[in-house]
């Protein structure tokens, strides 16, 4: 019983470390810019398809082509914010969402038509998994990476927001846009940033759930879905809410299905079951301050 | 081809209702309710569970739809009618995600992803209507009504009281507007509508799987309501005939059938876009002598 507590609260960990890769760069988006950036699941696949295109059919080594990969859904999701979302950036927070929806659709049909409908793996190769506890607990060398990843990027991007001027200049930004202007900070320059710093963590979940799974072009939905619900369950905005939401979301759904509690078939629904309870209790979010108006 | 141009007016009439009873909780009241094809799908599996079990037909299915769903929605309404913006938005998109996952499991109820089948055509007093143009006058006359209804709901003092509360809900509170209480009812009535869509569609497909509240079927809801003008009542009409009419540009294009839908979707995708940056406000306003 213990020895299946034990493998089950470990996949539960590394679900909720993808799922937070994913929900922190909405959470700074929505920080910044107040808005649900709907394609955000778009750039995981993104992350994972163009891994599998340097990795598998050009045969790079692991690294140079999840750099390649990274740098490329970086300068993707830079281009998305430049060319879809600033035109729109002072409008109604309604408008950008629908276009982010837009975008996701489309971004969806592109690989569908590139790569096909098929289900593809990301790598030739299956590589073994190790032992730990007595065989208690069996992890693959990409669910060890993807948690290490994830605790690391949370880290550093904790690091990045409270101690760089960057980083500041971000979060005077998205606390007060036109405060941060009139102190001479550049909108553009943070909305770059958190851009980019979004793709940089899904284009990571992208490369670790392509190992986890494999790869479909309606992979990112999947995902995303869950990191949207995540990101409402912390406090939209919030990075610490965000995090702690992931990690709740990873380890009910393998806990409540692993244990027997839920039926598998069910497994789709938990994050929103956890989600809409949670929202009846405190429909400000777990790490939401209380008495804030919630209007748009 | 007559077949094929039918069978598209028939599907057009429907959604045409569906995206109507939208623009009711969506474009007036401003709920930005991403959940609302539970709705149709609660009232297409009403319909079809009636039929199949209980041997309804579709006059009596259309009412009892109608009112399963409102009662449905009453309680979504107060579960999360307390919530606003976003918060809304993703909580709903979550139930619509709930849904999915119920009908897919819940064998005993809605056969699950197999489906419900040998549902029947429109009967209506003991006349079996098989032929194309007759359902489709059919519906035209149904959905006519109710399309005659909803346009009275909007321009009503209920109506207008709803546009209030999208443009500022707590001036309509300080008026002594029970907001809440409104903002329930436009759900309600609008959900109403929705499973009214819903029965027919069961009625005229004649089979029913959890596909029908699937995310592509929301996005499809949205693009219709948004690309037309929402809060507008002739720009939902407006808005799912050309998406109809765009959506099936690809097939005479003799693309593969693999690829029809994906390069459907970046046609719609195009076309979302476009109308955001260029007319925000829906397409209705090409045509719309002053801003409403």
């Amino acid at each position: 019983m213990s020895d299946i507590l034990i493998q089950l609260i470990w996949n539960g960990l590394v679900t909720g470390s993808l799922i937070a890769l994913v929900a922190l760069g909405l959470t700074l988006i929505y920080g910044i810019a107040h808005f649900i950036q709907f394609a955000h699941g778009e750039m995981v696949a993104i992350g994972a398809y163009t891994f599998m295109v340097f990795h598998k059919l050009s045969a790079w080594p692991i690294v140079p082509a999840a750099l390649a990969s990274i740098f490329i859904t970086i300068v993707i999701g830079i281009l998305l914010e430049k060319l879809f979302f600033k035109p729109v950036r002072e409008h109604d927070p309604l408008i950008p969402l629908v276009i982010a929806i837009g975008l996701s659709i489309g971004i969806q049909a592109l690989i569908l038509i590139i790569f096909g409908p098929n289900i593809l793996t990301i790598s030739d190769h299956s590589y073994e998994s190790y032992s730990f506890l007595d065989g208690a607990l069996l992890a693959t060398p990409s669910q060890i990476l993807a948690f290490v990843f994830a605790v690391v990027l949370m880290i550093g991007l904790h690091l990045f927001l409270k101690k760089t001027k960057r980083g500041k200049a971000i979060r005077a930004i998205s606390s007060n846009r036109s405060i941060g202007k009139t102190f001479g900070l550049s909108t553009d320059k943070s909305m770059m940033w958190v851009f980019g710093i979004g793709s940089l963590l899904t284009a990571i979940a992208g490369i670790f759930l392509g190992f986890e799974q494999n790869l479909e072009p309606l992979m990112g939905v999947q995902i995303s879905v869950k990191a949207f619900s995540a990101v409402i369950l912390g406090a939209i905005g919030s990075v610490r809410g965000a995090i702690f939401g992931s990690f709740l979301i990873g380890l009910a759904e393998s806990l409540l299905v692993g244990l027997g509690i839920v039926a598998s078939g069910f497994t789709a629904g938990i994050p929103f079951v956890i989600l809409i309870l949670m929202l009846l209790i405190r429909p400000e979010g777990l790490f939401g301050k209380r008495f804030v108006s919630l209007r748009q | 081809m007559l077949e094929y141009l039918l069978s598209l007016l028939i599907l057009t009439t429907i959604w045409t209702l569906l995206t109507q009873s939208y623009n009711l909780s969506f474009g007036l009241t401003g709920l930005f309710n991403l959940g609302h094809i539970i709705f149709y799908g609660i009232g297409a599996y009403t319909a079809a569970i009636l039929n199949t079990d209980y041997g309804l037909q579709i006059l009596p299915n259309l009412i009892i739809a109608a009112v399963v769903c409102g009662i449905v929605a009453a309680i979504f309404g107060l579960l999360t009618l307390r919530l606003s913006g976003h918060y809304l938005a993703i909580a709903t998109l979550g139930a619509a995600m709930i849904a999915i996952v119920v009908a897919t499991n819940w064998m005993d109820l809605t056969n699950g992803p197999l489906g419900i089948r040998g549902i029947d055509g429109p009967i209506l007093f003991d006349l079996q209507i098989t032929e194309s143009w007759q359902i489709l006058l059919l519906f035209l006359v149904i959905a006519g009504l109710c399309q005659w209804t909803l346009y009275k709901i909007f321009h009503s003092p209920f109506g207008r009281l709803q546009r209030a509360i999208q443009d500022d809900e707590i001036a309509a509170r300080a008026v002594g507007k029970n907001t809440f209480l409104s903002k329930t009812w436009s759900l309600v009535l609008s959900s109403a509508f929705a499973g009214i869509a819903g029965a027919m569609y069961t009625h005229y497909r004649l089979f029913l799987d959890p596909t029908i509240f699937a995310l592509p079927e929301i996005i499809f809801l949205i693009l219709m309501i948004i690309v037309g003008g929402r809060g507008n009542f002739w720009g939902a009409i407006l808005g799912t005939i050309l998406v109809v009419i765009i959506g099936e540009i690809p097939r005479f294009f003799g693309f593969p059938d693999s690829i029809i839908g994906a390069s459907r979707n970046i046609l719609f995708a195009a076309l979302l876009i476009t109308t955001m940056f260029y007319r925000p406000k829906g397409l209705f306003t090409l045509f719309a002598k002053k801003a409403t």
